[in-house]
């Protein structure tokens, strides 16, 4: 993070604001719906002293974290048996990949028809797509769990339990938690969709509002509190990662290459 | 032999689903609003195919697809290329960059349509926006993955920046490209079914609001079935593709 945040990172941010403001006020560029970054800053400032719109914050990211959690709650469920018994795993894996390449936006019409513009709806959009990346972590993590590990628990005479609390769960914790950090990234940016084209809430539904109003301003100052937001959210997932994790797998990239 | 085994695994993998469903059509009524069984969904479909709409907007969105599909590889490449043969240039794109893929891509969408309006361009720009940031990590984290060896030999035979950029690093990161690619695909994939549902351009994400707006339940479920094996079969094609070209592609970098 140290490299990301060096003097010349914000030198380059400072020349892309400044290259966009210069060429609005030359009028080089004819966009109409176009704000220079100033009049922004300024929508941005009068945006945050509303009340509003920490209501909508608090709606987006509660049923982020809400579905989120239903999500991988499922996941880990579904994951773990999978994980341990190769039948379930021969008779099920092709029905969860088929599943899994759904488009996650095309739920959206199903659950709208099935809930109408609610909570619901949003839950269960958010909810869905974010299993499988739990599902497929845990399972990879009790798979991956060695056997050696299995040997040595027999020979010690462990319970079930005791197999289950000393050698699966921490042997799978790591590929559990990249799969819930990835979860929760699909969440927020799912939370986003679905209020833009399904439950009129939220920060998704107020940047569709503010377009629609032809507020490009305030539009824009939204787009730019989302950003912040996501910024915050992934900075919290990875000094979480770091924290619950200090090795491979707290590194920031390791989101996209999983 | 082990061809054949793998696809008696995969037909049993099908089993849940394939009960599930078959459950599904025996018991629900054909009538039912919200949970048409199965068979209604080919009847709509099929008639979606009469009235002549399914196989236009399966193009459409298809077409979009590729051509912003197209656009975020090329972004992407030539901005992992930069980014990794150039340290500098990377110290100052960093933090801009950092910030803009923490902004979720549905959102830049009324921003697109507002700037662009409701043209190709824009759809293709929202892809390419959207499904970009695999390419070029990918590409990268390829460059880096050169050895330093390579380029001290690049430097001995005197090879500018440009030509150790065209025979040294870009045959080299063509992997990473193209799994950059494969990860990119379903990302451009939701962003083209989001662009379409949210603006109402012709293509399959239209025609699921549509019928949603309809409450066609049996038209909603089955073009989201038949999402699901758009999305199954294009990952399946790309996978096999990208083993096609990579076979013989020489490892060491």
């Amino acid at each position: 993070m140290s490299r990301v945040f060096s003097l010349r990172g914000i030198g380059g941010v400072l020349i892309f604001l400044l290259l966009w403001e210069m060429a609005i006020r030359s009028g080089m560029f004819r966009f109409e719906y176009l704000p220079p970054p100033s009049a922004i800053a300024i929508a941005f400032g009068k945006l945050v002293t509303t009340a509003a719109v920490f209501e909508e914050i608090a709606h987006t990211v509660c049923a982020a974290l809400i579905a989120w959690a239903i999500a991988a709650a499922i996941g880990v469920v579904f994951g773990g048996a999978l994980g341990l018994s190769p039948v379930l795993r021969a008779y099920t894996m092709t029905s969860v990949e088929v599943l899994r390449a759904l488009p996650p936006v095309a739920l959206i019409p199903v659950a709208l028809l099935l809930f109408g513009f609610s909570i619901q709806t949003e839950l269960v959009v958010i909810a869905v797509p974010g299993i499988w990346p739990v599902l497929i972590g845990t399972m990879g993590g009790v798979m991956a769990v060695p056997t050696r590990l299995r040997d040595v628990a027999e020979s010690m005479r462990f319970g079930r339990a005791e197999v289950f609390c000393k050698i699966l769960i921490p042997g799978a914790a790591p590929s559990v938690l990249v799969g819930c950090r990835l979860s929760m990234t699909i969440s927020l940016v799912l939370a986003i969709v679905v209020e833009m084209i399904g439950n009129p809430q939220g920060l998704g539904y107020a940047v569709v509002r503010e377009a629609m109003a032809l507020d490009r301003e305030t539009m824009f100052a939204y787009v730019f509190l989302i950003g912040l937001l996501g910024v915050f959210f992934n900075g919290i997932l990875v000094a979480a990662s770091k924290m619950l994790l200090p090795g491979e797998f707290g590194r920031p990239n390791a989101v996209m290459r999983a | 032999m082990i061809r054949a085994l793998k696809v008696v695994t995969g037909v049993k993998g099908f089993l849940p689903l394939l009960t599930g469903l078959c459950i599904w059509q025996f018991t629900g009524s054909a009538g039912s609003a919200l949970f048409p069984p199965p068979v209604t969904w080919w009847h709509a479909i099929a008639r979606l195919i009469d009235v002549g709409t399914f196989f236009p907007a399966l193009t459409a969105t298809l077409t979009i697809l590729a051509a912003g599909l197209a656009v975020a590889s090329f972004v992407g490449f030539i901005l992992g290329l930069l980014i990794g043969t150039l340290p500098a240039f990377r110290q100052w794109i960093s933090l801009l960059l950092e910030y803009l893929r923490a902004v979720p891509s549905p959102v830049v969408i009324p921003i697109a349509v507002l700037t662009l309006g409701y043209t190709g361009i824009m759809k293709v720009t929202m892809i390419g926006f959207a499904a970009f940031w695999p390419v070029m990590l990918n590409t990268i984290s390829g460059v880096s993955q050169i050895r330093g060896l390579t380029f001290d030999v690049a430097r001995a035979f005197r090879l500018s920046w440009f030509e150790t950029l065209l025979k040294i690093v870009m045959p080299t990161t063509i992997p990473s490209l193209l799994l950059g690619m494969r990860i990119a695909l379903p990302q451009a994939l939701v962003v083209t079914l989001v662009v379409e549902m949210s603006t109402g351009e012709f293509g399959i994400g239209s025609l699921m609001v549509a019928a949603q707006r309809n409450f066609d339940a049996a038209e909603v479920f089955g073009l989201l079935t038949v999402m699901g094996l758009f999305g199954y079969c294009l990952t399946m094609a790309f996978a096999l593709v990208e083993r096609r070209i990579l076979r013989r592609w020489p490892t060491s970098a």
